[in-house]
């Protein structure tokens, strides 16, 4: 039993500190935290940014880097929205969408697995890329999307479940799921591991890390773009500087969430709580009647403790 | 002997190149032709605000036939800096830049030009003090000053919505940044002055990127303030999200009044629908046609530089049908 | 006499340099053979090449007497082929735990690719029981690979190697880094090996072990097999003394020939 708690002391660290931020909100402003509004509130909008971070987990555990995913998101989003007003389907659209993101983080991942570009610097460049290329073909506009509000594929991507529950909740709870299963329970993650532990220990244990690490690339792609429809949807509307306030959010929620920076390591659950912790701080702040001018103040520091709390954790179990 | 088609042909040729002197004589040339002129558009390329314009200065460019160059600074005062030393390397006739960066950074450079016979125009911000010195050699402005705009939005409100002592108001904008922020300022100060308790909330540099992501922030607001009656966005993209915030946090179309600038499309389907009831309108159309007109008119006929204000227009139930199509083409 | 492994005239240069030349081998069925050289002689070079980790530029390698398509020959298809390498280091996963090391590349899965891991766990905490060298770790399956010492380490390789039963185990330096006791027990399990009819390749600097378990070895000098003899042929001191000749030998054969 001992044991176990140890095991899972990070998990339970992010959900204390969960619990105490919220009592803490509960308590400075009842009036806004014993409503389910806000808890909706969070619901529609925490699910983009967590549905990037568990994408971009899985890349971190393997070792390697994705700085486009925004630039990613917007081209994709650029084709969801032009394919589907021209066809009137926004499902056609989806799926426009999805083979853009799959095209991009394939290409990120020619990049770095065949021509040997380092991730980070490989991202850095298609994020220039992507993003231009979108605002090019886009002539610089926003798309008004207000009539997909009333299809059935919109009710089911970001719908009302109940007539309360965003449906971006529940898709996102199901890919964190399936992203679980795959780190900890399917030998894709197990090559994930390696690959991310010792690249060189992989090869020679038979892990085909090309095609791992390609495949990771991809399924980013494929998470930006899912991420960049349900925004679309959700706020009616793709405009040229869409995904670029989530780059930070999504690392430090990943950060956060206890994920090693140095791959080899990391958590599904970490992430999904960091970036629940991440996104409830802007509001919890305001609502206490503080300026906005203490976010990211509070941000930094949460940040900084706990990132501090793992080294200092996994220090003195190393020794 | 020359054959009967081929004099013929040379007859047509002569007719032809006698009508064309004989029109060119009596037909004005177009102002700008052979003017060359860089323009700071500001912003990102293609961000919806700058894109305005630069559609603007780019119609401008079509009908005096001037040659135009467009930069992009991302709304840093920095890169703008940056980029009007590159025109000035480029020695083109005339610079427009935007203002951000102040009189005193912009000092400088703006001599430099003037002195080297390059006609400067600002637009957007003011140059006060730029102003007062260039204006005889050209120097002109075309925008809407930050403090007016914001004075000018809550004034408006106000008399439109019979705001009265007591009632609460939110304003979120950029308050903290030079320049930019006295809109915000002027805002404040504006109701505050009618009697209306006003709060201040600060944009994250995320939520200026992407408004999706301050709907918790709205929700956590208006539940913590129920009595809530008037909501101003500085800032057009969040403007453009008023409807998606008053959805979020529960609140239905006309509850609570909603301001802000810029006309989006998503923003004229929100008037529509009844959740954004005011938007001023800067016109950056014209803070984009403007000043190219204008350092044409001066290159050409030494006309001294112009002082326009472009702002003071204003959309709302009973004029967005008319306005809505232009704004789907970048115009309005 | 019945062959496991045959590899005929291997060649293998990195950009200039010539790594091996010409290597014949072969290992019998149910033997121990010890592959000896100097440092920087072509040992490494060659089981990465038996074990699939590097292609060598031509020859050819008949496995179980089937001839290998060199093309597709890979870590993966060597050990479903039987060959099971144990690497002086980079064999484990520093930051995983015990028993992702033992099933890497291999687990047991159902048809989704699904591990099946609380009997990978039950394995591998039976596989610690009975092994050599892990006594220190306690007994989970769970601790992570980080937390070992160097002689534990090469306990786990070699453990994994024993699970898999393999037709043929390659053994890279696997008594470095242990201590005597230690030792024994590895090199007790190197001989146990020929009892299940299975064969080894074993790779040391340590002549006493090799002697010890070897039924013949093989002497590697500059990219090639310069002598091979068999056990009874040799004493330890026989086999010091030819590895020094070797060594001492000129560099380019033929040229001191002519």
């Amino acid at each position: 039993m001992k044991t176990t708690l140890y095991n899972y002391r990070l998990q339970l660290g992010l959900l204390l500190l969960l619990a105490g931020l919220l009592s803490l909100f509960i308590y400075l402003s009842p009036q806004t935290f014993l409503h389910r509004r806000i808890y909706v509130a969070f619901m529609s909008t925490i699910p983009f940014p967590t549905l990037l971070a568990l994408g971009l987990t899985l890349l971190i555990v393997a070792g390697e880097m994705d700085l486009s995913f925004p630039s990613i998101m917007v081209i994709s989003g650029l084709s969801f929205s032009n394919v589907a007003q021209a066809t009137g389907s926004p499902l056609l659209g989806f799926f426009a969408a999805l083979a853009t993101g799959a095209f991009a983080g394939l290409c990120n991942g020619l990049i770095v697995v065949w021509i040997g570009v380092p991730a980070i610097i490989a991202t850095i460049g298609t994020q220039f890329f992507w993003r231009g290329a979108s605002t090019l073909l886009a002539d610089g506009l926003a798309r008004n999307l207000t009539n997909l509000r009333d299809t059935t594929f919109h009710d089911i991507l970001v719908g009302r479940l109940f007539d309360w529950i965003p449906m971006q909740t529940i898709w996102c709870l199901l890919v964190a799921l399936l992203f679980w299963l795959l780190l900890n329970r399917h030998i894709f993650g197990d090559d994930v591991r390696f690959i991310g532990d010792d690249i060189g220990t992989a090869k020679m244990m038979g892990v085909k890390t090309d095609t791992v690490r390609i495949a990771l690339f991809v399924i980013m792609g494929l998470i930006s773009a899912l991420a960049s429809v349900m925004v679309c949807l959700e706020m009616a509307n793709w405009w040229p500087t869409q995904g670029e306030g989530y780059l930070l959010l999504v690392f430090a929620a990943i950060f956060l969430g206890g994920t090693s920076v140095f791959g080899g390591q990391g958590t599904i659950f970490g992430t999904v709580v960091g970036s629940i912790i991440i996104g409830i701080l802007e509001a919890g702040i305001i609502s206490a009647g503080l300026s906005g001018y203490w976010t990211r103040l509070v941000h930094g520091l949460v940040i900084v403790l706990s990132v501090s709390l793992y080294a200092m954790a996994f220090s003195t179990r190393r020794k | 002997m020359i054959g009967k088609k081929t004099g013929l042909l040379m007859a047509l040729l002569a007719v032809c190149m006698l009508s064309s002197t004989v029109l060119a004589k009596d037909t004005l040339q177009q102002s700008g032709k052979g003017i060359k002129i860089w323009f700071d558009t500001g912003g990102p390329v293609g961000e919806t605000y700058n894109t305005i314009v630069q559609h603007g200065a780019e119609q401008a460019a079509a009908d005096l036939g001037c040659d135009i160059e467009f930069m992009y600074s991302d709304w840093s005062p920095q890169k703008m800096l940056e980029n009007f030393q590159k025109a000035l390397a480029a020695g083109p006739d005339g610079i427009v830049v935007m203002g951000h960066p102040g009189d005193d950074a912009y000092a400088p450079f703006i001599k430099e030009a003037v002195d080297k016979g390059i006609i400067v125009s600002s637009s957007d911000t003011e140059l006060p003090n730029l102003m007062e010195k260039y204006q005889a050699s050209g120097f002109g402005y075309a925008g809407v000053s930050n403090y007016a705009r914001g004075k000018a939005l809550a004034t408006e409100a106000v008399n439109r919505f019979g705001l009265k002592k007591g009632d609460r108001a939110l304003v979120w904008g950029l308050k903290s940044q030079p320049t930019r922020g006295l809109s915000s300022k002027a805002l404040i100060e504006t109701l505050e002055n009618s009697g209306l308790t006003v709060d201040y909330m600060e944009i994250s540099p995320e939520i200026d990127k992407d408004a999706s992501l301050g709907t918790p922030v709205i929700t956590a607001y208006l539940s913590s303030n129920p009595d809530c009656d008037i909501v101003i966005m500085d800032h057009g993209a969040l403007t453009a999200q008023l409807e998606n915030f008053f959805r979020a946090a529960g609140i239905g179309p006309d509850e609570i009044i909603g301001a802000g600038f810029s006309l989006s499309p998503a923003t004229a389907s929100a008037i529509k629908a009844g959740y954004v009831d005011l938007v001023g309108d800067g016109q950056p159309y014209l803070q984009g046609y403007l000043p190219v007109l204008q350092i044409v008119l001066t290159k050409r006929f030494g006309f001294s530089g112009l002082e326009i204000e472009t702002g003071g227009g204003f959309i709302h139930t009973a004029n967005i049908d008319l306005i809505a199509p232009l704004a789907e083409k970048a115009i309005r | 006499m019945d062959t496991i492994l045959t590899a005929k005239s291997l060649y293998k240069s990195f950009g200039s340099i010539q790594a091996l030349t010409d290597i014949n081998l072969s290992i019998p069925k149910g033997q121990v053979v010890a592959l000896i050289g100097d440092n920087g002689a072509g040992k490494s070079t060659i089981i990465k090449i038996l074990s699939g980790v590097h292609r060598p530029d031509s020859g050819s390698l008949w496995i179980n007497g089937n001839e290998v398509n060199m093309r597709s020959y890979s870590v993966r298809m060597a050990r479903s082929l039987g060959v099971e390498t144990v690497y002086q280091e980079r064999s484990l996963g520093e930051k995983q735990p015990l028993w992702r090391n033992v099933f890497v590349g291999r687990h047991l899965r159902n048809a989704l690719g699904f591990i099946r891991v609380k009997e990978e766990k039950d394995l591998t905490l039976a596989m610690l029981r009975n092994s050599i060298g892990l006594k220190g770790v306690g007994i989970s399956a769970d601790a992570l690979v980080s937390t070992l010492s160097g002689g534990e380490r090469q306990g786990l390789a070699i453990s994994r190697a024993m699970h898999f039963n393999s037709a043929l185990t390659i053994l890279d330096e696997p008594t470095t880094a242990l201590s005597v006791k230690e030792v024994g027990r590895v090199l007790d399990f190197i001989r146990s090996i020929p009892d299940r009819g299975n064969s080894a390749l074993f790779i040391s600097h340590n002549l006493h072990h090799v002697h010890e378990v070897a039924d013949m070895f093989l002497f590697v000098a500059r990219g090639t097999i310069a002598y091979q003899c068999r056990r009874e042929e040799m004493s330890v001191a026989e086999l010091f003394e030819q590895l020094e000749t070797l060594s001492m030998a000129p560099y380019d054969h033929e040229r001191t020939v002519a």
